[in-house]
């Protein structure tokens, strides 16, 4: 199977492997897991004026989560929110040929930006709120 | 859902049978061979006997498996053992470490020159190329004369054992064999069970037990559960590469580095090599050891205790394995009811001493250790044979898992190590875009995580995927393995039935052409003696068929509506050229022979059909049996001949709409 | 050495790709099988469908005694092992922990228990520093963990509550991952 290069890279070197401190008002943390496998997913945004500055994750699985984890942070990196909220698990997919036996990975990846953005949303409206 | 699993099968690749002229049991009639590393042996148990192995003119039963190609017909045996020290270049031992590997994967010293190229490795011996396969074909053709010079009939069907921990690459090579050597492979018996079967038969076991199994080039470690007449294994484990052949290096390379030798010529290497194994032998029996190799300027003297701290680091390995297989079967060691000790190399003091170690318990060693997986193999052979035995069943099991590569190269595993066989995984495959119309499938097997680390079995391209939006194709590939631990691989259309295309390539091993050209030339060039048995065979195949069809014909040739006018002639004109062929004995062409048989077997054929008809008729108006059982022989023949093709490729046409 | 006449093998029954594991070994479908009663039913069928009953048969014949069997071995490997024959339950009372279906499949776990997952992640890094004792100390604890949760699912089948079974074997699932990950991390260190 042929790969490019860009996705192989990917696997062998993922970017953005870390965390932020969940505490953080301007933090966003999704933790998702996949029951079928037992992989688990942590992905985090920091948020500065409505535009994703930094994406970090931590993801206990196969090799396609932690690739399309890597390439889910790489891509919202400088997103306005409202977009990032807007990947799909296909494009994912799609860009890492995900062969169809691991399309669950890049649906992990899509539930766990989501999630972020989720739990950012409710910080803010809490900020506002309170 | 369960509607769409009625969708249609739309091709099926399996791999090929042996040829179909070899399809036929002849009950009691089968052998068992042992094809070992540095030994191999044939033995027989026709119609529930006991099993004997044979031996050869001068009573030794077991043949050195050892090929010579110095000369221009190849040597088996200890007369190509004798010319090893000569031309160790051309003399092919231990090939069994070489089945079903391609040249990157051999780590291990050898002397040979590897030719290049992809898959199976091959030898540069003789000015030509010699698959591991062929060199073992060779051993097979001598053992198959050996049984028919000692049982004065022909032989076909075998059961060959191979090491439990043979994967599906080697166990194919093995088969090819087999089949290259005109033997129809009954079975591939794991060399551990084998053991089982002769040990179990012979106590009228029950209960469980373990056969720990070093041959010359292999180690295998089985737990099996006898009950109620089936041997059941529970867990294999070992290693392909690992026996009594790295005993004998060992010691090699220490004299070596004792004598301060760097770089031995290679014939210095070989006399080296026979001496480390007869100093291996005799520390057997003796504490010390004088060693004497002239060509190296080597005499000095060997310890049983120095023999013992050289190979060590081996049989912990063995141990190692032990440990981790009885894990696999969830058992602890003092719950066995038995250990039993196989291969020749089970022979060396420590060997014993470690596995009665591990397992708290003396091993039982009643059985000639060299004789009794040749022995389980002849039971098995005539059992499979058809033969009237006392039934037992065999449950084996596939020792390393099977898994397709995914994305990152990362294994999924679909079935696991130690599933008894025949088993079934299924995968459902679909799309993820709508333009996509295939995807490439990659099998393979081992434990590792990383698909380049196990072994790779097939590749194959799903091609012919309907367009349809992401998700929504389901094509479900079915991974088969047989009683051998063969793959066959299956592929069905759930949603449309549109038809598919699958193509199983097999990443070792020879694939059917080269397996068949092999076949023919073995017939052509393994000397005269092979080519005129092979004459002789076909000779009396045509003199059979002229004799049935020239009765027939002289019988019931004018009868009212049994040979029409337009099939007549040409029955005739084929008789009477197959009477001619068999008449002039300057025909030395197997093929020429053949080729007059199919010729009068086809304009037969019509005519033998029409007379089983009308016999059949007959016989349900009370009338001769004698002619509906000559009727239906012949047309039995007739349809051997016509079927039993392996490799069938089912096409179907999509549903009806 | 024993021979005697070979019986014919009985007939084999058409093949019913609709019959669940326990009905295949012709076992009432349970939490707590008898062990004696899987092996026996087991070796009974093998003894009657193995494809080496059947050789002189004709092609049919034997792809069917194919068939049969491989699907009498896969039935004996999912009920002999505790933590599957559960799972198989809670397949056969409608929810298919291997699908992600929000209907039928696996339940999602809770945030906390998915935080609790990556916590002991970031644990055994740890342990992973401090060397092979840390991680055969983490490998027990989470061993005795995994037996527990299975005997809870358990109890819930017997109980009839197949959607608690579901939750305590999706954890499982987890803590067997986990238990890979430790088992990987130990073969690294030693």
């Amino acid at each position: 199977m042929a790969y490019s290069d860009k996705v192989v890279d990917h696997y062998e070197n993922p970017r953005n492997v870390g965390s932020f401190d969940k505490k953080d008002t301007d933090v966003g943390t999704g933790i998702v897991g996949a029951p079928a496998c037992g992989d688990v997913m942590k992905l985090q945004i920091k948020v500065e004026d409505g535009v994703i500055k930094d994406a970090k994750f931590k993801t206990y699985g196969c090799g396609s989560a932690i690739a399309s984890s890597s390439l889910v942070t790489e891509w919202v990196k400088g997103m306005r929110v409202e977009d990032a909220a807007e990947i799909k698990n296909s494009q994912i997919a799609k860009e890492l040929s995900l062969p169809p036996v691991k399309i669950h990975c890049s649906v992990l990846a899509e539930d766990a930006i989501k999630a972020a953005i989720a739990d950012y949303q409710a910080k803010l409206a809490g900020k506002s709120e309170g | 859902m369960s509607d769409l699993r009625s969708a249609n099968t739309l091709f099926q690749i399996s791999e090929p049978d042996a040829g179909n002229e070899l399809d036929r049991r002849e009950a009691g009639r089968a052998i068992g061979i042992d094809l070992g590393t540095t030994h191999s042996l044939v033995a027989v148990a026709p119609s529930g006997a006991e099993p004997r192995a044979l031996a050869d003119a001068q009573g030794e039963a077991l043949l050195p498996s050892v090929v010579s190609y110095a000369d221009s017909t190849p040597l088996v045996g200890s007369e190509a053992r004798a010319q090893l020290v000569e031309s160790p270049q051309s003399v092919l031992v231990s090939v069994k470490r070489f089945m079903g590997r391609g040249s990157e994967d051999i780590d291990f010293d050898h002397p040979y020159a590897l030719a290049p190229g992809e898959g199976q490795a091959r030898f540069e011996v003789g000015g030509r190329e010699v698959s591991p396969i062929e060199a073992s074909a060779e051993i097979l053709v001598a053992l198959k004369r050996r049984a028919e010079a000692e049982l004065g009939h022909e032989v076909r069907g075998a059961v060959i054992t191979v090491p439990a921990y043979f994967d599906d690459a080697q166990r194919q090579a093995t088969k090819d064999a087999g089949r290259i050597a005109g033997l129809e492979v009954y079975r591939l018996l794991a060399e551990p069970t084998a053991a089982a079967v002769a040990y179990g038969l012979d106590r009228g076991g029950q209960g469980l037990f373990a056969v720990y199994d070093l041959g010359g080039g292999t180690f295998d470690i089985s737990i099996l559960r006898l009950r109620d007449g089936v041997f059941q294994v529970l867990a294999t484990g070992g290693d392909s590469a690992l026996g009594g052949d790295d005993f004998d290096r060992a010691v090699a390379s220490a004299l070596l580095e004792d004598a301060g030798v760097s770089a031995p010529s290679p014939s210095q290497r070989q006399a080296l090599a026979l001496e480390a194994r007869r100093v291996k032998e005799a520390l057997s029996e003796a504490e010390r050891c004088a060693v004497s190799v002239p060509a190296l300027g080597i005499e000095t003297e060997l310890s049983r205790e120095r023999f013992e701290a050289l190979i060590a680091p081996w049989l912990k390995k063995t141990i190692r394995a032990c440990r981790s297989t009885l894990k696999d079967a969830e058992l602890r060691a003092t719950e066995l009811d038995g250990v039993v000790l196989v291969g020749g190399s089970t022979r060396v003091p420590a060997v014993r001493a470690a596995v009665e170690d591990f397992f708290g318990r003396a091993p039982l060693t009643d059985l000639d250790p060299d004789r009794v997986v040749a022995y389980g193999a002849a039971i098995t052979a005539d059992l499979l044979s058809g033969s009237k035995r006392e039934g037992m069943t065999l449950l084996d099991v596939v020792p390393l898992s099977l898994g397709l590569e995914t994305m990152g190269g990362i294994v999924e595993k679909i079935i696991p190590r130690n599933a008894t066989i025949p088993i079934a995984a299924r995968q459902v495959f679909t799309n993820y875009s709508e333009k996509q119309t295939g995807m490439s499938i990659h099998v393979v097997q081992g434990e590792r995580e990383l698909a380049d680390a196990n072994r790779s079995l097939a590749r194959f391209e799903l091609k012919g995927m309907p367009s349809l939006p992401p998700g929504m194709a389901r094509v479900e590939v079915t991974f088969q393995l047989d009683a051998d631990a063969l793959l066959t691989v299956t592929a069905t259309e759930l949603m449309t039935g549109v038809q598919q295309r699958v193509e199983v390539k097999p990443t070792y091993g020879l694939g059917d052409e080269e397996v068949d050209r092999l076949v023919m030339e073995s017939l052509d060039h393994a000397g005269e003696d092979f080519a005129a048995r092979a004459l002789a065979e076909e000779r009396v195949e045509l003199g059979r068929v002229v004799l049935a069809v020239r009765t027939a014909y002289d019988e019931m040739g004018s009868i009212e509506g049994l040979l029409p006018e337009s099939e007549r002639a040409p029955l005739v004109a084929a008789l009477e050229g197959a009477e001619a062929a068999m008449q002039d004995a300057s025909i030395d062409d197997a093929k020429a022979i053949k080729r007059a048989r199919e010729s009068l077997e086809k304009s037969s054929e019509a005519f033998a059909r029409r007379r089983m008809e009308r016999a059949l008729r007959a016989g349900m108006e009370g009338q001769s049996l004698a002619e509906i059982e000559a009727a239906l022989a012949e047309e039995d023949k007739l349809e051997r001949r016509r079927g039993g093709h392996g490799a069938e490729t089912i096409e179907s046409e999509g549903p009806q709409s | 050495m024993t021979s005697s006449e070979a019986s014919p093998p009985a007939p084999l029954e058409r093949f019913d790709p609709s019959r669940n594991h326990f009905e295949r070994l012709g076992l009432a479908p349970a939490v707590a099988l008898d062990r004696e009663a899987l092996e026996s039913a087991y070796l009974e069928r093998s003894r009657r469908v193995h494809p080496d009953r059947f050789v002189t048969a004709d092609a049919a014949t034997q792809r069917l005694a194919m068939e049969h069997a491989a699907a009498v071995n896969e039935a004996y490997q999912v009920l002999r092992s505790p933590l599957r024959r559960a799972e198989y339950l809670v397949k056969l009372g409608g929810i298919d922990l291997d699908s992600s279906d929000a209907g039928t499949g696996a339940p999602k776990p809770t945030q906390a228990f998915l935080i609790e997952m990556i916590e002991r992640r970031e644990g055994l890094e740890a342990a992973t520093e401090a060397g092979l004792e840390a991680l055969e100390d983490l490998a027990d604890e989470l061993a005795d963990e995994r037996e527990a949760i299975v005997d809870a699912a358990v109890k819930a089948l017997e109980s009839g509550e197949v959607a608690k079974a579901a939750e305590a074997l999706v954890h499982a699932r987890y803590l067997a991952r986990l238990a890979d990950e430790i088992e990987n991390a130990k073969e690294s260190a030693a």
